[in-house]
């Protein structure tokens, strides 16, 4: 046997393990360092100052005015659902006082609809004050078991029932209805329906009274630990972090929900689905909506995001992006024809053409928070982004 | 020239058929047969594992580790992650306590799913997709391997398509061969959390006149357990957390006589199949600290059932002294469906609910996912997704050996040539869910949300030169590798195909190696191996496949009674990738990678083997594996990859840990052993970088003793028991997919094996 006498052909050996030597050293494919995209680099200066100066400016500049604004709108409405309900023979123009007071209330909640966090969550006030999308018909349900009901209404029985019968939505359905058996001016029940109004009208202004106490430094002082990111915020960072992250759950909600979904692939899209179907106060509130973006970067010309991009983490172009993307907002929501309703835009193809503008403006304003923003703030925002369609 | 053991054994293994032709009487011809039956089985094992007798552990190039079947029966593991605790250099990042679903690192290779490896059974490659989608979703049942190698450094090479960390390979159970006549065995084990284990096989071969040698093996395992994870009842009777898992295997050899060559062939096929009631749903940290194995209601449909096809068909021929052939086909086909709860329907993360539960409407989301309270609103419902993926592996490798000698050298040649294809279609599938009553109500809404199909073909040569100079013993290779990638997306609404991408690469992967023997006992290792982990299909062009140049330089001390090793590695990367995956808590962009760029991982790994005897008939083994590792970013940047976020220069990889230790002491006697296993895993960090969930976050440190110990009755009957994790330690082990989850709490485990 000779297993390991057998003598190998040199001659091609050796280059070949040459070769592979040679290879081994330094030979083979490209590997030259692959660079990623490099981030901003931030300063050196307090990051925590100034967020910290953002969450006071916001406080003070945005939130405690629109929530004693909300509150002044739901004690007007309440009011003036109470003086409507006295008259004996109330008529249209009377309805549309009522109406309007509605249209105030709704246009002061959608300023404040993004903010998620503190009193508003207790209770499930938020909802209570607005439930939308409604896919259970959970409005509709709530009101009619209000409307039913033997006990006579008031804004505590109507806040122990259905959050879908407490709040905005089930006043549209009492004050726009098209119906005239179900109208507040002729149905068979319409004292019923009055009290209705004003129980939910009065529910309402409790509601926002609540919040708006609990808010204030004199109340609940919740301003006080958001601004100082204490309480359930571990630091102020945490409580940038948790509104940024409302601030891109509202910008996703104006985009899908408000406009997306009821253009649908095409006309004459899904107008039912749309968040005021008989009041048409869509479109108006996805104006207020995209405003509120600006104040909600500026804390409304306080300290704001621009001010800490510009000066502290020297970005001022991604301030500017930001500013940009907002203004084109409103100038693809403005381009729209206000004298069209809802409905028609979304069947019409050249409006149809200016609601995608929009949402590619907000798509746009999206992508600029997720990631630009969030790398020269160095945030954490635990977003998921998704195009809803 | 003193023979070496290298040289003896390749001698026994490669020299029965030059054997068999000079035999010229009839006790020769019967010698011949009985060398050649007692060779066979060795060969099976010689050609499907790494460290055969061409590659001893003593004189191997490269950093290695073999556990033997007498290690792996001690312990009775069937956690592939406890089995490889006392490996250093081996990350585990642990996620349902019993390692269904492994994530195994080496060397600062990422863990995710053990992608970043090449697994292999019986040399072929194991994960559903090796190239498409290497995420180790099948992974055997590690109770009936007979053989765990874990091979780091040049050799990795050999494997592929995964060369930066290296490749573990499990070596089942081969045929008898005729002279062992016939072998069977039923071992049996009851244990808590209604653990039950049974696993037989039998194998027997015979030798037919004129025809040759047959032999068979059937095994059979199945392990299930009600598992240790208590669902909220919220009233009613608790849902099943365990699972069930089994496998059957068939091999059949035949070896034909009268023929010119040595040669045979064996078919292998196998079953596997899985129901187990795993979630990637975990705790708030408040809720862990209070009861660590709770489970969240609104995990409590959660499944994943697979089952899993093997078919192998493998030749070995002699076609000289020196010069042999092998060569194996192999089909895999692997179809998997995880029905489970994905996110609530809205943006928000479900790490940033559970991370901060008690922040704005995280508490609301919280009361939903405990069942305290009904779902209100849509963006209540509960995502539950039917992630139903099906595979398919399948390829021919070729595998020539040829030993000669050269320069006064024994020279070991191998190339390699294997030609594979493999396939993962993703059809994502949604419905909604509503908290009703404290549990789930099926809503509907169901929409298809991914559908894709991602196909890589891939045609992989390698050649790789060992040379043995005695005192000095060299290794260089090469692998080369083209790949070839599609990735077609399907529209989600109507099925037709809406995209389709195709890419391709060409690597060159070279590595070298040496050991050079100091003094009987005392040798030192070098190595030097190029990384590459390919990209999946459809990847963006700026994704760069992960590249590294692998160093290591080590000690190896050898006698009779003790083996240590001490080997310093560092893989500079000129691209280290990430990859989005639910199981990493990604939700966007699955499947998308990520590059890291440049990255540094260096450390240490040690190892010692020794024993001493206390009595003269009992024996203390002591093991020991020390891993440090240090890594590091090269370059600032931000990703929206969710473990790193953006990064500074200087920043650590996140799962893995500076410091691990294992500790293995035992006392041994001829019909008994008792052992406890010792395992440190300092904290590790959840993500690498700011601006991005986790971010600052570790995983808590790890100390777990696990207890072993077995008593031999009689020559048939073996009984054995277990403890795993002796002190019920119960510790954060990873946040990841969604939450805080333990490992396994403490189990106890009682068997027996009758052999017959």
């Amino acid at each position: 046997m000779s297993y390991f006498t057998k003598q190998a052909p040199v001659n091609i050996l050796t280059p070949i393990l040459l070769s592979f030597i040679l290879t081994a050293c330094g030979g083979g494919g490209s590997d030259s360092p692959t660079t990623p995209t490099t981030p901003t680099t931030p300063t050196t200066s307090t990051d925590d100052e100034q967020f910290g100066l953002w969450l006071t400016d916001l406080s003070n500049n945005f939130i405690l005015p629109s929530y004693q604004d909300l509150k002044t709108k739901a004690q007007a409405l309440s009011a003036q659902s109470t003086t409507f309900c006295a008259l004996n023979s109330a008529n249209n123009s009377d309805l549309h006082s009522l109406q309007q007071s509605w249209f105030d209330f709704n246009a002061s909640w959608q300023d404040i609809q993004w903010l998620k966090v503190g009193p508003v969550l207790e209770s499930s006030r938020n909802f209570r004050i607005e439930f939308w999308p409604d896919s259970n018909n959970a409005v509709e349900n709530g009101l009619n078991n209000l409307l039913l009901t033997a006990e006579p209404l008031t804004a505590d029985y109507v806040s122990s029932k259905n959050v879908g019968g407490q709040g905005i939505p089930a006043l549209e359905i009492l004050l726009f209805t098209d119906a005239v058996q179900d109208s507040l001016l002729a149905a068979s029940d319409k004292e019923k329906r009055c009290e209705a109004v004003q129980a939910i009208s009065e529910n309402l202004a409790n509601i926002t009274n609540d919040v708006n106490t609990e808010w204030q430094s004199s109340g609940g002082n919740y301003v006080a630990s958001l601004t100082a990111g204490t309480g359930e915020f571990t630091s102020k960072k945490d409580a940038v972090e948790e509104l940024i992250t409302n601030w891109l759950e509202q910008v996703e909600r104006v985009k899908d929900e408000k406009l997306l979904q009821p253009l649908a692939v095409n006309a004459p899209g899904i107008p039912t689905i749309a968040e005021f179907v008989l009041s048409d106060a869509s479109i108006a509130s996805v104006k207020i909506n995209a405003k509120t973006f600006n104040k909600l970067f500026t804390a409304n010309n306080g300290h704001g995001f621009d001010d800490i991009l510009t000066d502290h983490l020297d970005q001022p172009a991604i301030s500017t992006e930001i500013t940009t993307k907002i203004s084109a907002i409103s100038t693809a929501l403005n381009a729209l024809d206000s004298n069209m309703s809802y409905a028609e835009l979304l069947n019409d193809e050249t409006s149809r053409v200016q609601l995608t503008e929009a949402i590619q403006k907000i798509r746009e304003l999206r992508d600029v928070i997720t990631a630009d923003f969030i790398q020269a703030t160095d945030i954490n925002i635990g977003f998921n982004s998704n195009d809803g369609d | 020239m003193e023979v070496s053991k290298l040289a003896l054994s390749l001698m026994l293994a490669c020299s029965c058929s030059t054997f068999a032709q000079e035999a010229t009487n009839a006790q020769e011809i019967q010698n011949q047969k009985k060398n050649n039956r007692t060779e066979t089985t060795k060969k099976q094992i010689e050609v499907i594992s790494i460290f055969g007798q061409r590659n001893e552990l003593e004189t191997a190039i490269g950093s290695a580790f073999v556990l033997n079947e007498e290690q792996l029966e001690l312990n009775e593991f069937d956690d592939i992650h406890r089995v490889l605790q006392s490996v250093p250099g081996v990350y585990i990042r642990e996620e349902d306590g019993y390692g269904l679903r492994p994530n195994i690192g080496l060397r600062g290779a990422t863990s995710e799913r053990s992608s970043k490896i090449a697994l292999m059974e019986d040399g072929v490659l194991i994960a559903p997709a090796a190239y498409a989608a290497p995420a180790a979703y099948y992974f055997p049942l590690i109770s009936r391997m007979t053989q765990v190698e874990i091979f780091k450094g040049p050799a990795a090479i050999k494997y592929g398509p995964n060369t930066v960390g290296g490749a573990i390979n499990m070596v089942s159970r081969s045929v008898v061969s005729v002279d062992d006549g016939r072998q069977a065995e039923v071992d049996l084990a009851y244990g808590e959390t209604n653990y039950q284990k049974a696993h037989g096989f039998y194998s027997e071969s015979y030798d037919i006149e004129d025809i040759g040698e047959l032999g068979f093996l059937l095994e059979g395992i199945t392990i299930k357990s009600d598992g240790f994870k208590e669902l909220d009842t919220n009233g009613e009777t608790s849902k099943d957390t365990g699972f069930d898992k089994s496998e059957v295997i068939f091999k059949a050899n035949y070896i034909p006589s009268n023929t010119e060559h040595y040669q045979f062939w064996q078919f292998k096929m196998g079953y596997g199949e899985e129901v187990s009631h795993e979630t990637y749903l975990g705790l708030t940290d408040a809720d862990f600290s209070q009861s660590p194995t709770r489970r969240y209601v609104a995990s409590e449909n959660d499944k994943m059932d697979w089952e899993h096809y093997q078919f192998q068909l493998s030749h070995y021929i002699e076609l000289s002294g020196d010069i042999s052939i092998y060569t194996q086909a192999y089909r895999r086909d692997f179809d998997r469906d995880w029905d489970r709860f994905n996110s609530f329907n809205t943006n928000r993360s479900m790490a940033t609910i559970l991370t901060s539960p008690d922040t704005g409407v995280n508490t609301l989301f919280m009361q939903v996912l405990k069942g305290e309270r009904d779902t209100l609103t849509s963006q209540e419902h509960l995502l539950f997704t039917l992630n139903d993926r099906k595979f398919y592996s399948q390829g021919i490798e070729s595998k020539l050996f040829w030993d000669t000698r050269w320069l006064d050298a024994n020279l070991a040649m191998d190339f390699g040539v294997r030609l594979h294809q493999d396939q993962v279609a993703r059809n994502h599938r949604q419905d909604e869910y509503a908290m009703q009553g404290g549990h789930l109500a099926l809503i509907g809404n169901r929409k298809i949300i991914t559908l894709n199909e991602d196909t890589a073909t891939a045609f992989a040569t390698y050649a790789n030169a060992n040379l043995d100079f005695g005192q000095l013993n060299l290794s260089a290779g090469v692998r080369v590798e083209y790949i070839e990638g599609e990735a077609i997306n399907f529209n989600l609404g109507t099925g037709i195909e809406e995209s389709r991408s195709t890419n391709d690469t060409t690597v060159v992967m070279p590595g070298f190696g040496a050991f050079y023997i100091i003094t009987e006992q005392l040798g030192v290792l070098f190595g030097v191996n190029k990384g590459y982990v390919p990209n999946s299909p459809g990847q963006d062009d700026s994704i760069d496949p992960e590249e590294s140049w692998n160093y290591e330089f080590g000690l190896r001390y050898s006698d009779t009674s003790t083996k240590a090793e001490l080997v310093g590695f560092y893989s500079d990367y000129a691209n280290l990738k990430g990859n989005c995956t639910f199981a990493n808590g990604c939700q966007e962009d699955l499947g998308q990678e990520f590059n890291g760029g440049e990255v540094e991982v260096y450390g240490v790994e040690a190892s010692l083997n020794t024993h001493f005897d206390i009595t003269d008939s009992i024996e203390m083994p002591i093991n020991i594996a020390y891993t440090f590792t240090q890594s590091e970013f090269q370059n600032n940047f931000h990703s929206n990859f969710s473990q790193w976020g953006t990064v500074t220069k200087g920043d650590e990889l996140p799962y893995l840990p500076e410091n691990q230790l294992s500790v293995e002491v035992a006392l041994t006697h001829e019909d008994w052993q008792v052992s406890l296993l010792f395992k440190y895993i300092e904290e590790m960090l959840e993500a690498a970088g700011t601006a991005t969930e986790l971010e600052g976050y570790y995983t808590d440190d790890i100390q777990q003793i696990d207890f072993s110990s077995w008593y031999q009755i009689n020559d048939s009957i073996r009984i054995y028991g277990k403890i795993d994790n002796l002190t019920d330690e119960a510790v954060i082990v990873s946040r990841r997919p969604f939450g805080a989850r333990s490992g396994k709490p403490r189990q106890a485990i009682v068997g027996i094996k009758y052999t017959f």
